[in-house]
């Protein structure tokens, strides 16, 4: 009989420190990337806030520069401003909690508007036996007060 | 033996450094959202400022707001040119009953201003993230864990106004305004207003339209707080012997009237 003396023992340690190189490292990458997103998508919002803090609603254009969507469909003379900035495909991230951000009426100095942005992003886990994929919703969950007058 | 105790002390350090980088890259990340949102929070109240004295300015109780502002401004702006003249004596002739925007014009109100500041900030501080009480402002420090009382930065909490990421030292809030009249071939008028080259026929947008202005008054704002940003981690706390990271923050930004 054959015998493979240390190969098969050398074989799975090479395997399992392979394995431990490629997790690490794609939890390296996982971690850096969220730590990016987070602060970039943070800086983003922070314009995007301080537009929104001195209008009664958000108001079309806004939302088009910043959601990068022409597709965005806005109503004229209803309470809610947009019906689809939630489910207005593309980009990929979306707004949840939109009731206060797209009421047209009742905003004004001092009233606060919540909201929460979601950036959905793939994370990848790298091994020998494939690569495993999951996806984590980034969300920023954000208050932003009226500090403009619109009535008296 | 020696060997797999060597792999496990390995292990151990490995882990204990791991953890340490987490602490660091988190307070990290922590106070730098922390730094934009002042950034951003005061930029607001900047912007704030400007359309509530907008508005001062429209009510008909206006002079009774900012007697000495108003009559501040109007002697420095008098000596200097006399194209806002005969507005000033017009608003005087008729007892103060207009206000300067039916006129067309603005100006900002130092001491009502100052004596405002902390309202203003106050809700410009509501705009923050993620927090427990998103939106919310108090008086007192955001952490009232009595194991911080100790630490070197740790404030009285009935001079600290505080949201989920940052506070404010209440008696540092401070503005300051420097007021000049520019004319057309000023430095200031050339660089930010005119598209001309020439010393005249240049026009720009004001309150009552596009027009010839000779003169602009022009308001360097300076707003100034002390600020402390509480460490996220309670190791950092612990580690630094400080509650947070406590700077003054300097905020500067020009506004201009035209006549």
């Amino acid at each position: 009989m054959l015998s493979l003396g240390k190969l098969p023992w050398t074989i799975l340690k090479i395997i399992v420190k392979l394995n431990l190189i490629a997790v690490t490292a794609s939890i390296v990458v996982a971690l850096t990337l969220n730590v990016f997103l987070y602060q970039t998508v943070n800086s983003n919002l922070q314009l995007f806030d301080k537009s929104l803090s001195s209008m009664n609603y958000i108001e079309p254009s806004v939302a088009k520069l910043f959601m990068g969507r022409t597709n965005l469909s806005y109503k004229t003379g209803e309470n809610a401003v947009f019906d689809n900035i939630v489910s207005a495909g593309g980009s990929g991230f979306y707004f949840t909690n939109t009731t206060d951000l797209i009421n047209r009426n009742g905003r004004n100095y001092g009233d606060v508007v919540s909201y929460t942005f979601v950036v959905p992003i793939d994370i990848k886990l790298c091994t020998t036996f494939g690569v495993y994929e999951h996806t984590v919703n980034l969300s920023f969950r954000r208050a932003v007060p009226c500090l403009r007058r619109f009535k008296d | 033996m020696t060997g797999v105790a060597k792999g496990v002390i390995s292990l151990l350090i490995i882990f204990l450094l791991l953890s340490l980088l987490f602490v660091f890259v988190s307070e990290y990340v922590s106070q730098l959202t922390a730094t934009n949102l002042l950034h951003t929070t005061t930029d607001m109240l900047f912007d704030c400022v400007i359309s509530e004295t907008q508005l001062l300015l429209a009510r008909s109780d206006w002079y009774s707001l900012c007697s000495t502002d108003f009559n501040n401004f109007e002697s420095d702006v008098k000596l200097s040119t006399s194209a806002w003249n005969t507005v000033f004596n017009d608003i005087r002739n008729n007892g103060f009953s207009n206000n300067p925007t039916q006129y067309g014009m603005t100006f900002l109100p130092r001491t009502y201003l100052q004596n405002n500041l902390l309202i203003y900030m106050t809700t410009a501080m509501r705009y923050n993230v993620e927090g427990v009480d998103v939106g919310a402002v108090k008086n007192g420090h955001m952490d009232i864990n009595s194991a911080n009382s100790g630490k070197t930065n740790y404030l009285n909490d009935s001079q600290v106004l505080s949201n989920a990421y940052f506070e404010v030292i209440k008696p540092t809030i401070n503005i300051t305004l420097t007021q000049s009249v520019q004319g057309q071939d000023s430095e200031f008028y050339r660089t930010f207003l005119s598209r001309s080259q020439s010393n005249t026929g240049s026009s720009i947008d004001t309150d009552i339209g596009n027009d010839y202005v000779d003169e602009i008054v022009v308001y360097e704002v300076n707003i100034s707080f002390d600020y402390v940003i509480p460490y996220l981690n309670y190791f950092v706390r612990e580690a630094t012997g400080t509650y947070g990271r406590r700077g003054t923050y300097q905020y500067r930004n020009v506004y201009f009237v035209a006549r």
